[in-house]
């Protein structure tokens, strides 16, 4: 019907071609289009100053889920629960002092969680080998199989998993708790970690209130906290059926004699499950401070790709920890930023600006203190650079890859060690914390739904939603479509022209339309060049996995070869397909590509990783935007053409990814000094971690900044020869 | 005109299927929902296949793809699009061939159903000769050419205008008959012991006109119907198939004297509102458009409709990425890049008819003056 409306339309529009009258968005997409340097000036500078008030547009955190209900019961968690911790803790210290290998740790976990009369297991993992998944992002996490260790392995973790079925649930469900511990370097904090598991552990085993059946594992961390967790995951969620000898067949050297002495531990051997994981908790008890007047709690939360877990389950968190348990929350937050001289001077300016706006209208509330600023800028900025990187700061990251939400905690305590008072102290009030978390999470009738997913946070009780942090970037992301129509429109226009003197020329010859054949394909040539570079893209990102394989590379060298590699396959495509500027492809055609391209990329990622995305348009944009060949004519006088030359080989070298990164580093870090061998070492960080950010700077970035690089080098020859013929 | 850069262009495609067959394994091709639909989907035929070993109906348990069980044994669901598509594009490219044409025609109507309305362009195909321009415009220019001496290429032109010729339509319809009663006595063979061909057409053409499986694919039937009310469902049903039956009337009349761009036109109504669509059926028309580069030349916003068909193709994995597997996503998410891709297609139907009656007007034009 729509089409046959149309065709009716087109009919009736085809006479009266003659005067023809545009829409009225047509002609506002003129008028846009007309006036495309002052609206990017304006999106873009519109987009920046968003980004700077995000801090001030941030909300405070409200539970959305009414069914958690934190803190309405009394914890039950008492001081014999804590002397019960002091008590597996001289047990654990002692064992640790004489144990091989820390196969002796986990007996004792497992003898003491038989004990109590809950099921116990062990899971031994190997570890995480290096597998390069470009493409893991866009497949299941779960479908890879369980990777099983074999006979001749010696150098193997072991969790010890502890599960207690809930009296009144079905089964179906289950809440994790992870307490990590290096088996190898056993640490007196770890070890109060995992009393302090045992005993919150120990205390849910006798709950009468229990719904949802509870795990906890205490994961063997000598291979990095995620390796042990993620390996346990992968084997709770694939599971393995294996014939009866091949069982008997992968029997781990050296862990035999945990089976040994005790027929009836054979059964520890089998892996237990329960059942849907609903939440996962991570807690451990990092290096006791000296300062600071409370014992506080940080919270990690990022996962992989910018994942974060639903925003509930941080509000119970942070609710009980701050209103009930009395502890102080933070969240990592980027140091050098806190002391920084032009963010204060950013700050009080937008506090100024933000008591003229309340004078004027006393609903905005935009003047936020200095401090909370800044603190919320360090904040936000830590929580944006975590997410863009797309690697998990923790265990919990694991958790999210199965669609669990899972956050980690670690408590910082301010008392020495020794100090048995208050270690009792912060024992319970540590036990009563996990305790309270778990009852609320047990409450849940359904999964986590109700709360964000998609938020930065910039305090631990304030955050920003996906709504207000798109903001910055459709601002920054909303004059490539405009500046590519009105480069496509433009060329098209000068055409008309051409084509009105040739067509006076040639008096109406019926030869006349047939000529000007192709005329709205012209971009196919520079849709040509973009296909070449992309194809490089591609091949060039996969070129690590295969440098890798060379044996006894340094990474200096790995840098060294895959530079060279890719500029051959560069030269090469070049050969195979022509090069860019032998087709005569126009530069603005070739720049609207480009911008279209990076648009699509760029929409791509905010989806995918938006942090990334955020990041990358920064310094893509005025890139793209300002990219203009170096030997254009233009009507403009030398002072003004010398500084567009200058900030477009700028933005240019800014946009080279190695050279984003060194400042990326020295903004974080503050060290400017960098071997080549170091990028190929975070090169293959992010690969390692199959984090989309890799992805995102091999197809996206690096193709633009290549396409921005031919723009500059266009030589403009094709123009000159129009105008020579005109 | 001959085609430039054949072979390599033909090399490369081939290329590029060994490569998708050979790494293709991390892309779950045969379970990503732009590639597999429920008529298509190799697992579902494999199904098929078994129970038909199994002396049981093959359409007893979830095979919708009308039979190619006996037949078939394929690697790839890839394979299946391709035969679909290729009984539709043997029927336009052999139209010559009335014996051909019809045993193209009856194939891609057992297969899909959908191609049945093609038979409106093949009989003008059959009884005008291909694509030219409108007829009553070789009557003027032939009219005018006599008043004016005749050039060399007036007189060819004259030569081609043609009377409708009934007997190869009559031919074709000939042949119609006698393939699809040797289909259907085949299939009625095969599935004698096993429900026979009620069960067929319930199973198959049933299945495919009233939209009994919701999974998510890149059409937006499956989103309407998974939202309505059941008591308004047949109403629905009725309207969205005849969407396609109303739009053959008008477009045949208004592109009678162009029934190859006509085909392309129906392919393209009906890869946008079929309801289990799939990437192949949108390879197919744009596959067609080639055919008329010369006179689509001026057709309007193809930089857009490009960067908008390579837009949604890669939005839509990331979309249903993060729905299904990450969680944090919902059904929205998935049926917006749907309803993109539709507007694309809508757009790209529009803008070429439009152009191609605008081609048309200007050659009158050329002719009058």
């Amino acid at each position: 019907v729509v089409l046959k409306n149309s065709i009716t339309v087109m009919e009736s529009s085809a006479k009266q071609e003659t005067q023809p009258k545009p829409r009225l968005i047509v002609r506002l997409g003129v008028f846009l289009a007309s006036h495309h340097i002052l609206f990017s000036v304006i999106c873009c500078s519109a987009g920046i100053i968003a980004l700077l008030l995000l801090p001030s547009l941030a909300k405070n955190t409200y539970l959305s889920e009414n069914a958690l209900i934190p803190g309405s019961a009394n914890p039950l968690f008492s001081t014999e629960d804590a002397i019960e911790a002091n008590r597996f803790m001289k047990g654990i210290e002692a064992v640790a002092g004489d144990s091989i290998g820390g196969i002796d740790m986990a007996k004792f976990i497992a003898q003491q969680i038989e004990d109590m009369g809950a099921e116990v297991c062990y899971h031994k993992f190997l570890p995480h080998s290096k597998h390069f998944h470009p493409l893991k992002f866009f497949t299941s996490m779960s479908k890879d199989m369980a990777i099983q260790p074999n006979g001749t392995d010696t150098n193997f973790g072991i969790n010890t998993i502890g599960i207690i079925r809930a009296p009144r649930g079905d089964g179906k469900e289950a809440i994790v708790l992870v307490t990590p511990y290096n088996s190898q370097r056993v640490h007196s904090n770890e070890l109060l970690s995992l009393a302090l598991g045992f005993s919150v552990f120990s205390l849910l085993s006798r709950a009468a209130w229990l719904s949802k059946d509870i795990v906890w594992v205490s994961a063997d961390s000598q291979f990095g906290e995620y390796a042990s967790v993620s390996a346990w995951l992968n084997q709770y969620h694939n599971p393995v059926f294996l014939s009866h000898s091949v069982i008997s067949d992968t029997k781990i050297y050296g862990a035999d004699h945990i089976y040994d002495g005790n027929t009836e531990k054979g059964e520890f051997k089998a892996f237990k499950r329960a059942g849907t994981m609903a939440a996962a908790l991570i807690f451990k008890v990092g290096q006791t401070r000296r300062y600071g007047d409370r014992d506080s709690v940080t919270m990690y939360a990022e996962a992989s790709n910018g994942q974060m877990p639903n925003l509930d389950l941080l509000n119970v968190v942070h609710y009980l920890a701050v209103h009930r348990q009395g502890f102080r929350v933070n969240i990592a937050a980027f140091s050098s930023l806190l002391s920084s001289a032009w963010l204060r001077v950013i700050s009080e300016f937008f506090h100024t600006l933000g008591t003229v706006l309340r004078k004027i209208n006393p609903d905005w509330k935009l003047d936020i203190a200095v401090p909370d600023y800044v603190e919320g800028t360090a904040n936000l900025a830590n929580s944006i650079y975590n997410q863009a990187l797309g690697v998990p700061t923790g265990s919990h990251g694991a958790f999210r890859d199965y669609q669990v939400d899972a956050v980690s905690l670690e408590f910082s305590p301010t008392f020495n060690v020794r100090n048995e008072n208050a270690k009792s102290l912060f024992l319970l009030r540590g036990g009563r914390l996990v305790e309270g978390v778990v009852r609320s999470v047990n409450n849940l009738l359904e999964k986590f739904h109700q709360s964000f997913f998609l938020y930065f946070l910039t305090a631990p009780s304030k955050f920003i939603s996906v709504g207000v942090y798109m903001i910055p970037f459709a601002l920054l992301l909303a004059p490539l479509p405009i500046v590519a129509a009105a480069l496509a429109d433009g060329r098209k226009t000068m055409e008309k022209l051409a084509e009105k003197s040739i067509d006076d020329n040639k008096a109406n010859g019926s030869a006349g339309f047939l000529q000007s054949k192709g005329g709205s394909w012209k971009w196919l040539q520079a849709a040509k060049v973009l296909f070449v570079i992309q194809l490089w893209a591609v091949l060039v990102s996969l070129l690590p996995y295969y440098i890798t394989q060379i044996p006894g590379a340094t990474p200096m060298q790995s840098a060294v070869i895959w530079a060279m590699l890719s500029i051959v396959i560069l030269i090469a495509l070049y050969v195979m397909f022509g090069s860019p500027y032998s087709a005569g492809v126009e530069w603005k055609l070739l720049k609207a590509t480009m911008i279209t391209s990076i648009s699509i990329g760029l929409g791509l990622m905010s989806i995918i990783n938006f942090a990334t995305a955020q990041l990358g348009a920064l310094i893509v944009i005025p890139m793209c935007l300002f990219s203009r060949p170096l030997k254009a004519r233009s009507g403009m006088n030398f002072l003004p053409r010398a500084v567009l030359l200058a900030s477009n080989i700028t933005l240019a070298a800014l946009g080279f990814p190695p050279a984003a990164l060194l400042i990326l580093k020295g903004l974080s870090k503050g060290s400017w000094t960098v071997a080549v061998g170091d990028f190929w070492v975070w090169m293959e960080f992010l690969w390692e971690w199959s984090s989309a950010t890799y992805l995102y700077l091999f197809l996206v970035h690096l193709p633009c900044w290549l396409l921005c690089i031919h723009v500059l080098l266009h030589p403009c020859r094709q123009a000159e020869s129009k105008m020579k013929q005109e | 005109m001959a085609i430039r850069y054949y072979s390599p262009m033909v090399a490369a495609a081939v290329g590029f299927r060994f490569v998708l067959v050979l790494f293709g394994g991390d892309l779950h091709l045969a379970s990503r929902p732009e590639v597999s639909t429920p008529l298509t989907s190799l697992r579902r035929l494999a199904e098929g296949y078994w129970l038909k070993q199994a002396s049981m109906s093959p359409y007893s348990g979830t095979l919708r793809a009308p039979l190619l069980a006996p037949v078939a044994d394929f690697s790839l669901d890839v394979c299946i699009l391709t035969l679909q598509n290729l009984g539709a594009s043997m029927l336009i490219f052999i139209a010559g061939l009335a014996p051909l044409a019809a045993f193209g025609y009856v194939m891609a109507t057992h297969l899909s159903l959908y191609p049945a309305i093609l038979i409106v362009p093949v009989i003008l195909l059959l009884g005008y000769g291909p694509d030219a321009p409108p007829t009553k415009l070789l009557h003027l220019k032939s009219s005018s050419a006599s008043k004016s001496d005749m050039s060399e290429y007036d007189k060819r032109t004259t030569l081609k205008v043609q009377r409708f010729s009934w007997t190869t339509v009559l031919h074709f319809i000939f042949w119609l008959f006698i393939w699809s009663c040797y289909v259907l006595l085949l299939s009625s063979i095969i599935l004698k012991k096993v429900g026979g061909l009620n069960e067929m057409f319930e199973k198959t053409y049933g299945f495919i006109l009233t939209v009994k499986d919701l999974s998510p694919n890149i059409g937006v039937l499956w989103y309407f119907f998974a939202e309505v009310f059941d008591f308004f469902r047949s109403f629905f049903l009725i309207v969205f198939n005849m969407n396609i039956i109303f739009m053959v009337l008008p477009l045949a009349i208004r592109l009678k004297h162009r029934p190859c761009f006509l085909a392309f036109v129906y392919t393209a109504i009906v890869a946008m509102l079929k309801s289990y669509p799939s990437a192949g059926d949108s390879a197919l028309y744009l596959g067609l458009l080639g055919l008329f580069a010369n006179e689509l030349a001026e057709m309007q916003f193809t930089f857009f409709l490009f960067f908008g068909y390579i837009g949604v193709s890669l939005l839509s994995p990331v979309m249903h990425n993060l729905w299904i597997w990450r969680g944090t996503g919902n059904a929205n998410f998935y049926f917006a890049t749907s309803l993109a891709y539709t507007c694309i297609q809508t757009v790209l139907v529009v803008e070429s008819v439009s152009s191609m009656i605008k081609h048309d007007r200007k050659l009158r034009l050329l002719v009058t003056s």
